[in-house]
């Protein structure tokens, strides 16, 4: 029996229908309500009026409100370049020179530590790295001088690279495993050395990876609230904390949480439309 | 046009001299030999192939030159200095890929200019030599295009501009032919064959297409197990295979296995395993001259004469000439010729060339097949 036209149209939506919902009902209307309450100023909880002003926003104009904003940015770029350099010799180690039988099993070994929660790699973060943990056991038994990164940005930066690695060395793996080899050759042929052969043709040729990585773990990093919670101490307050205080803290401030709320959101929206036009550009030319 | 990119090597062009030796090279692959003692020289300026069934080693011979590949044992050297612990990037020959390993992310362009770059050349002396890469292989309207958006012939042509923008001393050709179709094909062999006499440098092409190593080659190498079967010009290559397995890979053959009867320096007289009495023309096999023992005799179909009447009848002088009577079986029309099947009354089968279809049409009843002595070939068989 030939299928009616209609029946063909609505087929995708019929597809699409179950994720949609899903996806409105816990991302799109949290996010418009949030954005709604950002514009109510004095907000209580449990009560809602019309929206009316801009007040909430200017909140965040004030100068401890950017400097923790600042100390997210810069820890989530600290965390994303350190991803970055810790991942990519992994990555390209696993996909170009492994022995391919043993590929899968170091992906899986990488992969591992996503499969516990993270609320406990944080806290076996802290048994490591307060002033008695292992690390400090380990320096003073070696008669090195102990560290105290504990309840500070070091041990966050130490937590949120740890919990971020894997997702970025999956995704360079998956585009350095499809590097063509041959383009190495064809470079060597041509009279480059071994580096010069990296930067101009592997690099170039992993790039759309490479920026795909970086955004994945630069939007992690900056929505990540349990490592900087729980390693950070109250000295590294990080946005995703402030907003966190601002709707579960001593003192609620519901509209200044969800503007500061509502100025992420848009932030990171903006750093994906750019990198995902820089990534098109490139995979034009591919 | 050529001569900025010919500069360097015709200058030291000298008739005879060697750009490649390879002195009993051997490559092993977890325990496997691909190469097994090859002994070769190239010389400045030919034309020279590589040609042999998948698997014969032939690409690995090529990426022992290049450098992808060190050898297992043996020497390789290129213009007489040893290349054995030189790593690609410092030898004098540029390749082209077998498919074409062009950087996508690069213009064709800069494509052609990286090897340029790489020498820190200066600016403008790399836009003048790209420039005249791309005359060269008439690519100037595309210079800015990337190869995604470039035909398979296009991005071939670039993968030989981007080799010879180094004018290296040695070009070598991985199947450089084998993505197109028969009419690139065709196109680019001619095409090939230009740029090697505009350049006058040295190009070694791996092919397994044997017409197309015949066609093209100054001189040829045919390769089998990891080993060299033969080395020689293309005529000799054909006309005189010093091998069972370069007669067979080269052309259709007739291949009639007997044994020698009796021997004279001008004459050889076999027998047949079906009972045909045959003469040969004596031909060095290998390195000795035949005189006894068992043989393959090698007959091409082009060489054998198909009568319909019986020549001795008709009174054609036939003093040493091979004269079989046998009909027609079968005809298979190839456009510019037709191959016959003929069953001589032994019940053996010939393979034999026509060049015209009409004359074969009609037959029917006995015919006749004819060839002398000088166009077959006896090649010793083991014992």
């Amino acid at each position: 029996m030939p299928r009616s036209s209609w029946t063909q149209r609505l087929e995708p939506y019929l597809m699409l229908a179950p994720a949609g919902v899903w996806l409105f009902l816990l991302l799109i209307l949290p996010t418009l309500m949030i954005f709604q309450i950002s514009l109510v100023p004095d907000i209580k909880p449990g009560d809602l009026v019309n929206p009316s002003s801009l007040g909430n926003y200017l909140e965040i104009f004030d100068p401890i409100v950017l400097w923790i904003v600042a100390r997210s940015i810069g820890l989530s770029i600290a965390t994303t370049v350190l991803c970055l350099l810790l991942g990519f010799p992994v990555a390209y180690w696993i996909a170009l020179l492994a022995p391919r039988r043993w590929q899968n099993l170091l992906l899986l070994a990488f992969v591992l530590p996503l499969w516990t929660s993270s609320l406990l790699r944080s806290y076996a973060w802290i048994s490591i790295l307060r002033p008695t943990g292992v690390l400090n056991t380990i320096l003073s038994f070696l008669h090195l001088p102990t560290l105290d990164l504990m309840n500070q940005l070091p041990a966050v930066l130490i937590g949120m690279t740890y919990s971020l690695l894997p997702y970025m060395v999956l995704i360079l793996y998956a585009s350095l495993e499809k590097l063509d080899r041959r383009l190495l050759e064809a470079a060597a042929d041509l009279g480059a050395k071994p580096l010069e052969a990296f930067l101009q043709v592997t690099v170039p040729q992993v790039l759309p990876g490479i920026a795909a990585g970086v955004l994945l773990v630069f939007i992690n990093a900056i929505g990540d609230f349990v490592n900087p919670e729980l390693l950070g101490g109250p000295s590294s307050m990080t946005a995703a904390r402030l907003v966190y205080s601002k709707f579960l803290g001593a003192s609620p401030d519901w509209g200044m949480g969800s503007a500061l709320s509502a100025l992420l959101i848009m932030f990171v929206t903006l750093s994906i439309v750019l990198l995902l036009k820089y990534g098109d550009k490139n995979a034009r030319t591919l | 046009m050529a001569q900025l990119l010919s500069q360097t090597s015709s200058d030291t062009n000298v008739q005879g001299a060697l750009d490649i030796e390879l002195r009993k090279v051997f490559k092993v692959f977890d325990g496997e030999a691909a190469v097994r003692g090859v002994d070769l020289d190239i010389r400045q300026g030919e034309f020279f192939s590589i040609l042999g069934p998948s698997g014969c080693g032939k690409t690995t011979l090529l990426r022992l030159i290049a450098g992808f590949e060190t050898p297992t044992a043996g020497d390789l050297l290129i213009r007489q200095t040893s290349m054995v612990g030189i790593p690609p990037y410092r030898r004098p020959v540029n390749t082209v890929f077998q498919s074409y390993a062009l950087f996508s992310h690069l213009t064709v362009e800069d494509n052609i200019a990286f090897g340029l770059k790489i020498q820190k050349m200066s600016r403008g002396e790399i836009q003048a030599r790209v420039f005249e890469a791309l005359r060269l292989v008439q690519l100037e309207p595309l210079a800015k295009r990337f190869p995604s958006q470039l035909s398979g012939g296009q991005q071939q042509r670039v993968a030989l501009a981007r080799a010879l923008v180094n004018r290296p001393t040695v070009l070598l050709l991985d199947e450089p032919l084998g993505a197109l179709d028969l009419k690139l094909r065709k196109e680019m062999q001619l095409e090939l064959k230009r740029l090697h006499q505009q350049l006058n440098i040295t190009f070694v092409m791996v092919t397994h297409d044997q017409e197309e190593a015949l066609t093209m080659s100054d001189r040829i190498a045919v390769m089998n197990g990891g080993k060299l079967e033969q080395v020689g010009t293309p005529s000799q290559i054909y006309d005189r295979p010093q091998s069972q397995f370069v007669a067979e890979f080269i052309g259709d053959t007739n291949i009639i296995s007997g044994k020698i009867e009796g021997s004279h320096p001008a004459m050889l007289w076999v027998k047949s395993d079906d009972g045909e009495k045959i003469q040969v023309q004596p031909t060095m096999s290998g390195q000795r001259l035949l005189t006894a023992g068992r043989v393959a005799i090698n007959l091409r179909p082009e060489k054998i004469q198909l009568l319909r009447s019986d020549p001795r009848q008709d009174g054609m002088a036939l003093e040493g000439m091979n004269c079989f009577e046998g009909s027609l079986v079968s005809t298979l029309y190839l456009g510019t010729h037709v191959n016959c099947v003929i069953r001589l009354q032994s019940g053996r089968t010939l393979l034999v060339r026509q060049p015209s279809p009409e004359t074969v049409s009609k037959i029917a009843g006995p015919v006749y097949v004819l060839w002398s002595p000088q166009d077959c070939l006896a090649l010793a068989l083991p014992e």
